[in-house]
């Protein structure tokens, strides 16, 4: 019971992971911190 | 509520827009001490009272003119977009040079505020400026302020709110250069602050008639016809008009100089005490930038910020050991007594935890690193490393500035290639881009750690320090080579302010640092916790489910594929092929997946350390093939963030994917050379 | 003489610059004008100056250096 449930979450987080990093790199941001200062927001210009 | 209003901060480089749009905003930009930090056009929010602001962060530039990719930018920017009123930062202490830019956007004929910033730096110095005057012969408002100490912020926004409707017209004094008087009758005296010699006045005023007759429509014929007299290219390229008989050759240098004259004569009425120099600077400066002794200084130094991030971040390491083996502990007892699966257990024990734990143990290294970085960031000293390097530099074909890229690399590759912006020119870019990735970078610095102590011992130190060593020289080697292969030897000069030093700022400082170390913990959770538990499923999982034998699975068979060609580097062998693949993902996760693949959960302590070294000697691997190993780290393919980021500033798939090609042909020349040539003394 | 052979802690001012239109126009902007005066802080033997004109700092390389032509202020020797 304990590994489904363990495992379920760590699949749910790698997910995400995932999900997320695809999202920033496809808006051009390629460093992982979310920081303000990070390379983002090139198509504003 | 109001509508919003659209404020762009504008002002050379280096004189705290930035600092100021971080006050306001509640953004963490990157600040620091040396021209051209920020390259990219960045925007945030504020509401002040009743007002909302839509606030615009450009890059620094000293006139607006059309010859630099930044001025083109902020020049754009301002006349295309919906500015509604123009925040003009200037560096007080600076004020004369600072002025010259401020004539050119009053001119541009939208509402302009003057935030004369570093207020605190004049008065420490006793300078003093006559805040009436000065509003008087600008003909706008000027509001002091310390963007660092957030003194004068509310009235400057106040002023900016108030300032938008700007029409009423206040009578200026106006001064004509040289002290003729002028025969003309201006009507535009109550507009512009700026009035020309009577030659020059006399051909705007030529040039906005026929401008009009021509049926050119602007809301600034005056602007206009002056960027004609100048030549500007794109002000000619939209208005076509003769310019034969007005002025068949630029009058550029004219223009510039009157503008000069007249801010002679505000400086010489609005500021008292104006030759108090800054005389720290100087006196630091004589053995900073000493003709002599200023290279070993910037070596020394260098070599003080390395002797630091090992010493000291050893120092501290040794509290996160023990909780990592605390934490590894309590998860296997924890797991155990919930009864859960051996193979969720080995995927959170061997996998996870000995992939991301074991590069947390590194964060002490890494924050003393990026810590040190700050302070020479912050401090000043940057602008002159460019000037004691423009010597060497200028063998290789690129101006000093283009040193600062590359110092930025020991820290992170991704904002170094960012900083390569502010260079002139793309084959100098370019170049930059391609040699900066050698310079090795934080995430490089836990393999060196690593096995530097496994193999090195005593010597660790100088095995980690040479690897920064090899990268500079290797990146000033390909410059050299690259220079010397290219037949058009145009060398853009080195043209750089240098900044008054200062104490670095502990708020500058502590988001520099928070944001690495953010960065670094964010980059274990996601980037490194992914590629840790995918390293975990090729090691036990093999083509017909899972296996018992590591030597089966679908890493290994990957990795054997891969393992001949590395031979003559002596890194042969399939574990250390497949953390080296790995390592595209993310530099760090080289020593994650040795940590996986050999099973060991505290790979950066002794007990770790000893465990690799006895599972690795089994495959006769030792200190040469170590030192061929963190060679190879240093020199190979950058992370997968790099090659975005440089895909996108070399804008060409070609050259990118040169670049990586290229990179890992220089790391496997020089680890097999380091291999080989070791092999025949040892 | 070019700035080139500027002396550390003499000034001068600015009689002709010889350069790309682009370098002029920057170098200008900062307030290099014809006649400007400088004052040199520190030089190399390699080409590049470090000097200050209108209260900024600039360094610049041999090569812009080379193309700035100067004229000796006299009474700054008299006061170096």
């Amino acid at each position: 019971m304990a590994t489904i449930i363990i495992g379920i979450l760590i699949a749910c987080y790698a997910v995400f992971v995932i999900r997320k990093k695809v999202k920033d790199v496809k808006a051009g941001k390629f460093c992982s911190c979310g920081c303000d200062s990070c390379p983002s927001k090139c198509h504003t210009k | 509520m109001k509508e919003e209003l659209q404020v762009g901060f504008v002002g050379n480089p280096n004189c705290g827009k930035t600092t100021l749009f971080n006050a306001y905003t509640g953004a963490k930009l990157k600040v620091a001490n040396w021209p051209g930090v920020t390259v990219e056009k960045k925007e945030g929010a504020m509401k002040y009272h009743n007002h909302r602001f839509k606030l615009v962060d450009l890059p620094g530039i000293y006139s607006l003119t059309s010859y630099t990719m930044e001025e083109k930018l902020t020049r754009q920017f301002i006349l295309e977009d919906d500015v509604d009123v123009i925040i003009d930062v200037a560096d007080a202490s600076a004020l004369e040079r600072n002025l010259y830019l401020t004539l050119q956007l009053i001119e541009l004929g939208k509402p302009v505020v003057l935030a004369l910033n570093m207020m605190d730096i004049v008065e420490e110095r006793g300078m003093e400026v006559d805040l009436h005057r000065l509003p008087e012969m600008l003909g706008i408002p000027c509001i002091p302020v310390s963007a660092r100490k957030r003194t004068g912020l509310d009235i400057l926004m106040h002023t900016v709110a108030h300032h938008r409707e700007k029409k009423q017209q206040i009578d200026l004094e106006h001064q004509h250069p040289n002290g003729k008087k002028s025969k003309h009758v201006h009507p535009h005296h109550s507009e512009y602050a700026m009035v020309y010699s009577d030659e020059i006045e006399d051909k705007i005023d030529m040039l906005i008639t026929r401008l009009k007759e021509a049926g050119f429509e602007t809301s600034n014929y005056r602007w206009h016809a002056i960027k004609l007299l100048e030549h500007d290219e794109e002000v000619m390229e939209k208005c076509r008009v003769s310019l034969d008989d007005i002025a068949p050759e630029s009058l550029e240098t004219q223009i510039i100089n009157e503008k000069y004259d007249f801010i002679d004569e505000i400086i010489e009425e609005c500021l008292v005490n104006k030759s108090r120099k800054a005389a720290a600077t100087d006196k630091a400066d004589r053995i900073l930038t000493h003709p002599v002794w200023g290279v070993p200084v910037f070596l020394g130094i260098m070599a003080l910020v390395f002797f630091l991030t090992f010493a000291v971040g050893d120092f501290l390491k040794g509290g996160f050991e023990s909780a990592l083996t605390y934490i590894s502990d309590a998860c296997y007892n924890g797991l155990n007594a919930v009864h859960a699966s051996p193979v969720l257990i080995s995927l959170i024990v061997d996998g996870i935890i000995a992939g991301v734990g074991g590069i947390l143990t590194f964060l002490p290294n890494i924050f003393i690193l990026f810590l040190a970085l700050a302070f020479l960031e912050d401090s000043g000293y940057m602008s002159r490393v460019a000037y004691v390097m423009d010597g060497l530099m200028g063998k290789l074909g690129l101006s000093g500035r283009a040193f600062i890229p590359m110092l930025l690399g020991f820290g992170c590759t991704v904002p170094a290639i960012m900083a390569s912006r502010a260079l002139e020119g793309m084959r100098d870019r370019r170049r930059t881009i391609l040699v900066t990735p050698f310079m090795s970078c934080s995430a490089r610095l836990p393999i060196y750690v690593l096995f530097s102590q496994m193999f090195f011992k005593e010597h660790a130190m100088w095995a980690a320090y040479s690897m920064y060593v090899i990268g500079l020289l290797i990146a000033i080697l390909v410059a050299f080579v690259m220079h010397k292969a290219n037949k058009k030897n145009s060398i853009s000069p080195l043209l750089i302010e240098l900044p008054e030093y200062k104490t670095p700022n502990a708020r500058t400082i502590f988001i520099y640092v928070w944001d690495k170390v953010k960065d670094y913990l964010t980059k274990a959770g996601t980037t490194i916790f992914i590629a840790s538990i995918i390293i975990w499923f090729l090691l036990n999982f093999g083509p017909h489910g899972m296996v018992e034998d590591m030597s089966e699975s679908l890493g290994a068979l990957a990795g054997k594929v891969v393992a001949p060609l590395l031979v003559p580097a002596g890194l042969g062998m399939w574990q250390v092929v497949l953390a080296l693949i790995s390592g595209v993902a993310a530099k760090e996760v080289v020593v994650s997946s040795f940590g996986v693949i050999f099973g060991i959960a505290n790979i950066n302590s002794q007990v770790g350390m000893d465990s690799l070294v006895s599972s690795l000697s089994s495959y006769h691997f030792g200190p040469l093939n170590a030192y061929a190993l963190m060679v190879f780290c240093l020199l190979y393919t950058p992370c997968a963030a790099t090659i975005g980021v440089m895909k996108r500033e070399l804008k060409s798939t070609k050259w990118t994917v040169f670049a990586v090609l290229f990179q890992l042909a220089v790391a496997w020349v020089v680890a097999t050379l380091v291999f080989q040539i070791g092999s025949l003394f040892l | 003489m070019t700035l080139r052979d500027g002396k550390k802690g003499y000034s001068y001012s600015v009689c002709t610059m010889e350069l790309e239109q682009s370098t002029k126009m920057r170098l200008q902007a900062l307030g290099l004008t014809d006649g400007t005066r400088i004052e040199v802080l520190n030089s190399k033997k390699s080409g590049s100056v470090i000097f200050n004109v209108r209260g900024t700092r600039l360094a610049i390389g041999k090569d812009i250096a080379e193309c700035i032509e100067v004229a000796e202020c006299i009474e700054a020797v008299k006061r170096a």
